[in-house]
């Protein structure tokens, strides 16, 4: 993905949700992407599947490809069946995501029996052969039940089933674990671990969860008000942010392996899109804030050694602050 | 205050008990069997203590707290609100009782009524509760609370809409606040709030309590959240307590397998700890509390169990005849407070899982 930009035209003006999102991820690799909610994470991956209504969406500029074939000048029934085949998508809400008047099975194999003529019968055992991969309990029942029967997790590992039932190079998860609990969460994050191993998949999972992203993630792009503001390996991010809010959100969450004391949080809260401040859209909240974060455009994105970016006017120093 | 037991005794739940009834049929319907939500869970709250209520989801936590505010009648056991046995009151004695518990709830976008102004909203607890501040004193109160909560006096004209999820958390809070309750119940307050803004409000709560000698019951499935807050902390399956005593008792030296997996399944935000630590994946998912396993309640999904029947001799798959057949109790652990409750509670910590 390359300086990708998307916009709504709502009632009260035009909202760039995505403004200017550029990465990439390696077969075999997991990115994760981090930011609050409203942050862009979702409307990017929306693009990348050819899944945004428009309008009131437009793909205003940017360039998204996948090894090398751009999708983003194919028309929405081109784009949409490429992803079919290349790239995998889990919803962050899999009861809204699932149709609750077909079967599990039936869902599963949908597009095998539209696109690779599967008979009822290839695809029932098809199904099957998936709920077992994504370790559904008796499978065998299960395929003929309806969603409201699976609990929330068991609904999550059908969506992971879904996704990958045509065999995708890329996997995207929209907060694949958010709504469920932390053990359902370690089982469903230990499955996917397990299934990119297996096929060398890249993964792109978006998240808020700092944790999550510390314990899967090669590589991280943490986003603010539509923009990376941070992309580095999960090391070095961790150890030695470069950007004053991928810092101080790593200095604001509450720790279970030791009792802190008073939170340090970040005041106030993220922008609204129709009036991100000038200057560097964090500058209101930042600590490190000078004249010249206050004004003009915001700050362009530093390369830093180590193959990691930051947008920051003072990228440098604070990756080198202790 | 090592064991909890300094400060006045705010709140004493002892053996609190709901089933809600399984019922069957469309016009006659029939009482089928009996979900138990809760099932004999007993603490204690002391003034200006947190107790942090962690567990899966439908472990009871919720009902829990509807019992203790009173919108929910329990089907036995008792609750005493300092000293006073107000299980068996009737709702307009309720009443009273609500005004020194009160709940915040999860959810800032629903809990709101939205065609009622930030002033009403807050005001309203003073309609129910009259002598909570006298009438000519009443916008002046609000304004008192809309301030001590971090949200500008000058906003009480507004509506729910115009406000951000974390200022809704405030609006709940100043409401919970009006009647100048000594306990407030916090069913998971920040979980729905993003990180940045999480943090402000469990900041703010902790400020409260230390101005105002709040006591709090806070459930959260967050545990690094629990963590942080919570002075003690009780451990939550199937309608009964695993495991309580002080955040370090529960966190550090943990005695009941279910806590320590649960602990263990949270990730740590700190990516040099990756490859030392493994979190203890439990099998499957929490069993129906209409059917509650017999013996101890944890013994089909326990990863200790399996380990004991092995030493034991057996084929180290299933799991000791006691756990499946009795009901252990909440049992003292070395430190005086802490309770576990698992018959093998000495092996926990011994048993080398979860780490490489
Ligand atoms: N009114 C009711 N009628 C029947 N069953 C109920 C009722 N309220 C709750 N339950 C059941 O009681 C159990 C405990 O529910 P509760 O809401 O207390 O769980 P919880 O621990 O708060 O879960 P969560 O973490 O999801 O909020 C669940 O199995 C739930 O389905
Ligand atoms: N259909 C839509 N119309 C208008 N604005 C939208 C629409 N969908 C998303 N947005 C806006 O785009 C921004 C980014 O949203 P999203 O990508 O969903 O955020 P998140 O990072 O939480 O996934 C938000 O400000 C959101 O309100
Ligand atoms: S550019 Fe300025 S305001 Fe923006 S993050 Fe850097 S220091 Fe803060
Ligand atoms: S009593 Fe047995 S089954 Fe229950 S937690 Fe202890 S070891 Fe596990
Ligand atoms: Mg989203
Ligand atoms: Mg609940």
């Amino acid at each position: 993905m390359t300086d990708l930009v998307v916009e709504f035209s709502t009632a009260d003006g035009v909202v760039r949700a995505v403004d200017g999102l550029t990465y990439s991820v390696d077969a075999g690799r997991t990115l994760a992407i981090v930011g609050e909610s409203g942050s862009g994470k979702s409307v990017s991956s929306l693009a990348v599947m050819g899944l945004l209504q428009s309008p009131p969406a437009r793909i205003a500029g940017g360039s998204i490809r996948f090894n090398g074939t751009e999708l983003l000048t194919m028309s929405r029934k081109q784009h949409r069946a490429y992803c079919g085949e290349h790239i995998g998508m889990v919803f962050q809400d899999a009861l809204a995501a699932l149709n609750p008047v077909y079967t599990v099975g039936w869902q599963l194999t949908e597009a095998l029996r539209a696109r690779h003529g599967f008979s009822r019968r290839q695809a029932r055992t098809r199904a099957i052969e998936l709920l077992d991969m994504v370790k559904v309990p008796a499978a065998r029942q299960r395929v003929s039940e309806y969603p409201h029967q699976f609990s929330g997790g068991m609904r999550q590992r059908v969506m992971i089933a879904m996704a990958l039932a045509m065999d995708p190079e890329v996997l995207i998860a929209d907060e694949p674990t958010t709504a469920l609990d932390v053990t359902v969460q370690a089982q469903i994050m230990t499955l996917l671990a397990e299934i990119q191993a297996e096929r060398q998949m890249g993964l792109i999972l978006i998240t808020h969860d700092l944790g999550v992203v510390a314990t899967v993630a090669d590589q991280v792009t943490v986003m603010y008000a539509g923009r990376a503001v941070e992309q580095a390996p999960v090391l070095e991010a961790y150890g030695s942010p470069a950007h004053p809010y991928t810092k101080a959100l790593l200095q604001s969450i509450p720790r279970l392996d030791r009792k802190g004391g008073e939170l340090e949080v970040i005041p106030g809260r993220p922008p609204d899109l129709l009036a991100v401040p000038a200057g560097c859209p964090f500058h209101p909240r930042c600590e490190r804030a000078e004249d010249v974060c206050r004004t003009g455009a915001p700050p362009p994105v530093v390369e830093l050694p180590g193959g990691r970016s930051a947008a920051c006017h003072f990228a440098q120093e604070v990756m080198t602050d202790a | 205050m090592p064991d909890g037991s300094e400060g006045d005794v705010l709140l004493q739940v002892d053996d609190l008990v709901k089933y809600y009834p399984v019922r069957r049929g469309v016009v006659f319907k029939r009482t089928v069997g009996q979900v138990r939500a809760v099932d004999g869970v007993s603490l204690t709250l002391r003034r200006g203590q947190t107790l942090g209520l962690v567990g899966e989801s439908g472990s009871g936590k919720s009902t829990l707290a509807k019992l203790l505010v009173g919108v929910e009648a329990p089907t036995s056991g008792r609750i005493l609100v300092e000293g006073v046995d107000v299980s068996g009151m009737k709702r307009a004695e309720r009443r009273r009782l609500r005004r020194t518990i009160q709940l915040i709830f999860q959810d800032p976008y629903t809990s709101l009524n939205p065609r009622m102004s930030v002033g009403e909203i807050v005001g309203e607890a003073f309609a129910i509760h009259p002598d909570a501040a006298p009438k000519g004193a009443r916008t002046k109160a609000v304004r008192e609370l809309l301030d001590l909560v971090g949200l500008n006096p000058d906003h009480l004209n507004r509506y729910p809409h115009q406000f951000s999820g974390g200022q809704r958390q405030r609006i709940g809070i100043a409401r919970a606040l009006a009647v100048k309750p000594r306990i407030l119940i916090c069913d998971e307050p920040v979980s729905a709030l993003d990180v940045s803004i999480q943090g402000q409000v469990i900041n703010l709560l902790e400020k409260l309590q230390d101005e105002l000698g709040l006591a709090y019951l806070f459930i959260a499935h967050d545990l690094s959240v629990v963590r942080h807050i919570a002075d003690q902390v009780a451990v939550m399956y199937l309608g009964r307590t695993a495991e309580t005593g002080t955040d370090v008792q529960v966190f550090e030296q943990t005695r009941h397998p279910y806590s320590r997996a649960l602990m263990s399944a949270v990730p740590l935000p700190d990516p040099t700890l990756r490859d030392t630590r493994r979190p203890i994946v439990l099998e499957g998912e929490v069993p129906s509390p209409a059917a509650p396993p017999s013996g101890c309640r944890f013994h089909t999904r326990c990863w200790l169990a399996p380990i004991v029947a092995g030493r034991e001799g057996g084929d180290g798959t299933g799991v000791p005849s006691v756990c499946s057949t009795v009901q252990p109790e909440l049992e003292q652990q070395e430190a005086s407070g802490h309770l576990a409750a698992c018959h093998f509670a000495a092996d926990v910590t011994s048993e080398a899982v979860g780490h490489d």
